[in-house]
């Protein structure tokens, strides 16, 4: 029996509470705690992306984050994209390019972009690959995921 | 047909995409019923033994586990969607490293998973077998001895021959022939498998589950619980994480539903990752040994192949090998044509339906083939393809019909332009240097719909339309993330002469939707659109007739748009569904309440056609292989949203690079565990592993079919895996057989052509 | 088997003294993570208390004097995004650029990767090859190990029980010294098959004065291949003897046959990837970039 701890968590801008235990990722407990799933497991190694959440800005795989490590930090998942029911420019760019099929890896993918852009807001072709390196996509090749980021960024059509 | 559409052709915004870019999309492992358990499930860790003795009675008193299961209550028959396939809930017997052998439901995963560890097993382990030639061997351990309509592990075996190829080899000038050998690889889909069941106080079931097909596994499952089917409802969510094959029928079902009837609560399995990779269906092994005769002008006169296809510890289907003759007969002329093929039972992960079925591998082997024929023979390849391409009117020997449409052609030629092929052709290697370039190219034709008049491809629709002109469309196969409910939506519009946005579509609920079969073969464009068509056709019908009371106008000089029905020719004044279905006198008799449905028999087989470039660069001093450059032309009939069939395409470049170069499910040679079931191991592109890619679309437009359209989703992949070897082969000359072509295997290669082996 | 690891305390000090005492007190059943990428990847059994050292001032990376001193908590996009300028210790970055993706970079620290003792570890082999040096941490004060005598088998090294790795220094270079650093993955992202560092210093007369080549998955531990530098060593620097060295290391290493790899590929792969580093650190050299 494992004893849980209380931990805070800066989530999309509200502090939550949560009961945690010691070795609980990030990601479990966004999805099973604060109801965020959005956020998905495809491998629980670091590998596929679609856990993917920003931290202090830095895309990183939420399940290989602890969850009572991530307390004191500023944590954004995809649910913080939406405002007041608009889409996010790169929402709005992920459905016209067609960049979204089965959508599994898409939370993980715009998160991935969207710190790409936070930091560098004109990327180049290469440079948006390199940021999604590690985003597995099994339904579309990327090509319409990347261009929908370039055209984001104003490079693109 | 000549009309112009308004709809179909479009590349209109995916229904749904809203909700998967928020992250609101919820697929099954994203639900959450009140008090559900979550189930994990006891696998071998034998690739074959018998199970002589199972304990779990520590592993019930676990605090917070609410059932164990053995086979002492799961060993219930299920029957896997294709008939002949058999597996058992679970059974006392395990065939392959990692088949099921307890399952538990509790509070949490973490409980669960401890209580496995409490599991106490006695396994009397037997000899096993992992290759599929010595499965055949008659001393070779039986993998399913309880089987009598089984010879020894040899599920099927299927002769099917055209002509007469001995004299057509005596009459050949050539003759070449060549043994392939195709790998295990894994679907990949991003969404893990995940299912819920729950039943109710009064004995119904009800499951939640990411597949390919909600009809065939309620009727499964009523097969398997003798249970009436409508006491059983199974519903494929609106979000589907991806399928590609992998997603159909998995004997978990069965175990999840005890479990949730012995706890008395909803229960969820998801699979972890590693289970997804080696105890979820893979592509089948396959070898398959060829032998191909040519007139010295390059005309095909007779072609061989005898294949073994590896059907693992519980197969699919016995039709995987006979299925792979038909695609001998799809895309060439050729007088003679003889086919063997074998389906093998091995102790390996259980094998099946992966994007192209048998389609893939052996038009690897059969394209790879021919490319270096037409080398040999001083010909053109792509040139040696159009020479000897089945033409419209050509009869197809697996079904006696004729060709109907072909966009081979124009794909080849819009195609090779597209790579920079002119000026391309030298001999095979004859460059030197460190890095070479090559350049290679490979067709496909596929089955879609049901292959031969004896076979039956049937699709449903429903339709309904609310008072204020909405409609609701409802059919039975479900959406894996292709965009099938937005190609069937613009069906539904374009036949009806409704709104786009205005059409609500339902899927895959067995209580509420009309039968459906599976979202798979590439058939749902036809199968299904052709049942939207009719029945929003009818639908169409019966508002123009209505109209026509109200207008005064017959109504064969109707017609409707936009959700608007108008005097052709005056579509400025019309009355829009609403103002038809809101009137008076249609309310007062209550004609408003319309419900259309359709039930569409695909009438004859339509092949899609299509080619596939690559543009490679080999590093002969490492063996790595950079894919600089793929174009796809395909010969879609139509298609109902070009985007959409681009990104079929290109989905099929990343899946058909990682088949000829990267991906292959390991196991370990003796005891059949496997040895990367990750993706750390387990290597699938990224975003910075693709070449450049662009498609062609094709659009010969068949007259038999719906908006002749017929369908991609299969055949994205099928051509890629032999245009890259195809390229490798024409960068170095190396002559390689065996997929994945890994920089060690084409290293090895390109040695032996320097000592004059090959 | 997953639910294996259940840590049941978790703790974070905020000074390294904290941290020191923490480990000290805890021992075996404790486990230091930082970015985790290893931790929660392997999942080890056994393990009772986690201490989270990420507060601790040890993320930097500081040029004094010629010398390179990096905290054991800088990230390995850190590195990768560094202001070193290009000509300093690039290698490093070449190294770093090069390892998994960058969402794994954000949260893959330096002291991790060499901490996790794996033989393919990216960081380790540059770094042995630019002679540098690990700072350790204990209650009973410090101590400093070349890197080439830090790493002792697979997932194994110098680090006793209450130890902790605080820094990497990495020494000034002579002038005209060129380093280069490469690997080989199945796809653009993996675990190196092999990893090869070569560091090469020019004599005033073109010669080679000095040279280290260190090759990575290709023995219990990253490994210096002393056999291949000898032949370099003092020579002029022609295609044949660059051709001779870098056979000499596909001779002197130790691979193994796993599911990533066969023995045969990772010699001729080391082969060839060490030709090409050696020809990369003579021109480097030449341009005084390391």
């Amino acid at each position: 029996m494992v004893e849980k701890i209380r931990i805070i968590l800066m989530v999309n801008g509200e502090l939550r509470e949560a009961y945690v235990e010691p070795g609980s990722t990030l990601l479990s407990v966004l999805r099973e705690d604060l109801g965020l799933t959005g956020a998905k497991h495809g491998c629980g190694n670091g590998e596929c992306g679609a856990c993917t959440v920003i931290i202090d800005g830095k895309a990183v795989p939420s399940c290989l984050v602890l969850a009572a490590g991530a307390q004191g930090k500023e944590i954004e998942t995809i649910e913080s994209l939406q405002r007041g029911g608009e889409h996010h420019p790169l929402q709005r760019a992920f459905i016209e390019h067609g960049a979204v099929q089965c959508g599994f890896c898409t939370p993980g993918m715009i998160m991935s972009a969207k710190a790409l852009l936070n930091g560098n807001s004109d990327p180049s072709e290469e440079e948006v690959r390199e940021a999604l390196q590690g985003n597995l996509c099994r339904c579309t090749g990327y090509k319409k995921i990347v261009e929908a980021v370039l055209s984001v960024s104003g490079r693109g059509d | 047909m000549g009309e112009e559409l308004n709809i179909v052709g479009k590349s209109v915004a995916m229904k749904g995409s809203g909700e998967k870019v928020s992250g609101t999309a919820e697929y099954t492992v994203d639900m959450r019923l009140p008090g559900m358990l979550y189930a994990k499930i006891l696998r071998s860790p034998h690739a074959h033994a018998n199970i002589r003795g199972i304990d779990t009675s520590e592993a019930e008193a676990l605090p917070g586990v609410r059932a164990v299961i053995t086979h002492e209550e799961a060993k219930i028959l299920y029957t896997v969607t294709h008939g002949s396939a058999r597996e058992y809930g679970i059974d006392d017997r395990v065939r392959y490293y990692g088949d099921k052998v307890a399952a538990v439901a509790a509070v949490s995963e973490e409980v669960a998973e401890e209580a496995l560890g409490l599991i106490d097993v006695d396994y009397e382990v037997l000899p096993a077998v992992f290759e599929m030639e010595e499965a055949m061997r008659s001393d070779a351990p039986v993998v399913h001895p309880e089987r009598d309509d089984v010879e020894g592990n040899i599920l099927e075996k299927s002769v099917q021959e055209w002509g007469d190829v001995e004299k057509g080899f005596a009459e050949a000038d050539h003759v070449f022939e060549n043994r392939f050998i195709t790998q295990r690889v894994c679907h990949s889909a991003l969404e893990p498998h995940a299912m819920v069941a729950s039943w109710d106080g009064d004995g119904n079931l009800t499951m939640w589950s990411s597949e390919q097909t909600a009809f065939m596994i309620r009727d499964s499952l009523a097969e398997a619980f003798q249970m009436p089917r409508s006491k059983i409802r199974f519903i494929v969510p609106p979000y589907v994480g991806g399928g590609f094959g992998g997603k159909y029928e998995s004997a978990e079902k069965i175990v999840v539903a005890l479990l949730a009837r012995k706890a008395g609560k909803p229960v969820m399995l998801r699979l972890a990752r590693d289970e997804v990779f080696h105890t979820t269906r893979t592509r089948s092994p396959c070898i398959f040994e060829t032998k191909t005769g040519v007139k010295a002008d390059g005309t095909l006169v007779a072609r061989e192949v005898r294949a073994i296809v590896d059907v693992g510890a519980y197969a699919w289907g016995a039709i995987m090998a006979s299925r792979a003759a038909s695609y001998m007969t799809l895309l060439y002329r050729c007088p003679n044509i003889r086919y063997l093929g074998y389906g093998v039972y091995t102790n390996t992960p259980p094998s099946g339906a992966m994007r192209g079925f048998t389609s893939t591998p052996i038009h690897y082997a059969m394209e790879s083939e021919l490319e270096e024929i037409a080398y040999a023979l001083g010909m053109d390849p792509t040139e040696f393809r159009l020479k000897n391409a089945l033409n419209v009117g050509d009869i197809i020997p697996i079904n006696g019909k004729p060709v109907t449409s072909s966009g081979l052609r124009e794909a080849v030629i819009r195609g090779r332009e597209a790579i920079g092929w002119e000026g391309r052709q030298r001999v095979p290697g004859s460059e030197g240097g460190a890095k070479r370039r090559g350049i290679g190219m490979a067709c496909y034709s596929h089955y879609a719909p049901m292959l031969k008049s004896t076979e039956r491809s049937v699709g449903n629709a429903v339709l309904k339309i609310n008072v204020d002109g909405s409609l609701h469309l409802l059919l039975g196969v479900p959406d894996i993330g292709q965009g099938l409910r937005t190609i069937m939506a613009q069906i539904a519009a374009e036949a009806l002469g409704a709104k786009l946005d205005e059409i609500s579509v339902t899927l895959a609920d067995t209580s509420v939707t009309p039968w459906g079969t599976t979202t798979a073969a590439s058939r749902s464009t036809q199968e299904t659109g052709g049942a939207v068509e009719m029945a929003a056709g009818r639908m169409k019908g019966r508002l123009l007739e209505l109209a026509s009371e109200i207008m005064d106008i017959p109504a064969d000089r109707l017609d409707a748009m936009d959700g608007v029905v108008f005097a052709k020719g005056v579509p400025e004044q019309g009355l829009t569904f609403k103002d038809i279905l809101s009137h008076p006198d249609v309310h007062q008799s209550g004609e408003n309440v319309i419900i259309t449905k359709a039930t569409y028999n695909v009438p004859t087989f339509i092949p899609p056609y299509g080619t596939a470039f690559a543009d490679v660069e080999v590093d002969t001093e490492t063996g790595r292989v950079r894919v600089l450059k793929m174009v796809a032309a395909s010969d879609v009939g139509r298609a109902i949203n070009p985007q959409s069939v681009e990104g079929q395409l290109e989905g099929g470049m990343q899946m058909g690079i990682g088949y000829a170069l990267t991906e292959e499910l390991r196991l370990h040679p003796e005891t059949g565990e496997p040895l990367n079931n990750s993706f750390m191991d387990y290597k699938v592109l990224r975003a910075g592993d693709m070449p450049e890619m662009e498609v062609i679309i094709v659009e010969p437009v068949d007259p038999n079919s719906v908006y002749g359209a017929k369908g991609i989703g299969e055949m994205a992949v099928i051509p890629m895996a032999p245009a890259v070897r195809n390229a490798i082969y024409n960068a170095t000359g190396a002559r390689v057989h065996d997929l994945p072509i890994t920089p060690e295997v084409l290293l090895r290669a390109l040695r032996e052509k320097e000592k004059g082996k090959c | 088997m997953d639910y294996l690891f259940r840590p049941k305390t978790y703790l974070k000090p905020q000074t390294l003294k904290e941290a020191l005492a923490l480990l000290s007190d805890h021992g075996k059943s404790a486990k230091i993570v930082a970015g985790g990428t290893d931790l929660l990847v392997e999942k080890p059994r056994g393990v009772e208390c986690l201490i989270d050292v990420t507060s601790l001032p040890l993320d930097y990376v500081r040029l004094e004097g010629g010398s390179l001193s990096v905290g054991a908590l800088t990230t390995i996009e850190s590195i990768n995004n560094s202001e070193i300028p290009t000509g300093l210790f690039h290698v490093l970055k070449e190294a770093s650029g090069l390892f998994g993706h960058r969402n794994l970079r954000n949260l893959a620290t330096v002291g991790g990767n060499l901490c996790s003792s794996v033989p393919s570890a990216d960081m380790a082999t540059p770094l042995m090859a630019l002679d540098s040096v690990a700072r350790i941490s204990s209650v009973r004060g410090e101590r400093t190990v070349p890197l080439e005598e830090f790493f002792v088998f697979v997932r194994e090294n110098v680090l006793e029980e209450d130890e902790m790795l605080v820094e990497v220094q990495v020494p000034p270079q002579p002038p005209r010294t060129g380093a280069a650093f490469a690997k080989i993955g199945r796809t653009s992202v993996d675990i190196a098959l092999v990893n090869v560092a070569v560091r090469l210093t020019l004599g005033e007369d073109d010669t080679c004065s000095d040279v280290r080549i260190i090759l990575g998955s290709v023995a219990p531990t990253p490994m210096r291949c002393p056999t291949a530098e000898g032949v370099l060593r003092g020579k002029g620097l022609d295609e044949v003897l660059i051709e001779e060295a870098a056979q000499a290391v596909s001779e002197e290493i130790r691979p193994i046959s796993d599911v990533r790899s066969s023995a045969e590929y990772r010699r001729d792969a080391s082969r060839v990837l060490t030709k090409r580093c050696i020809v990369s650190a003579i021109e480097r050299a030449r341009g005084g970039s390391y």
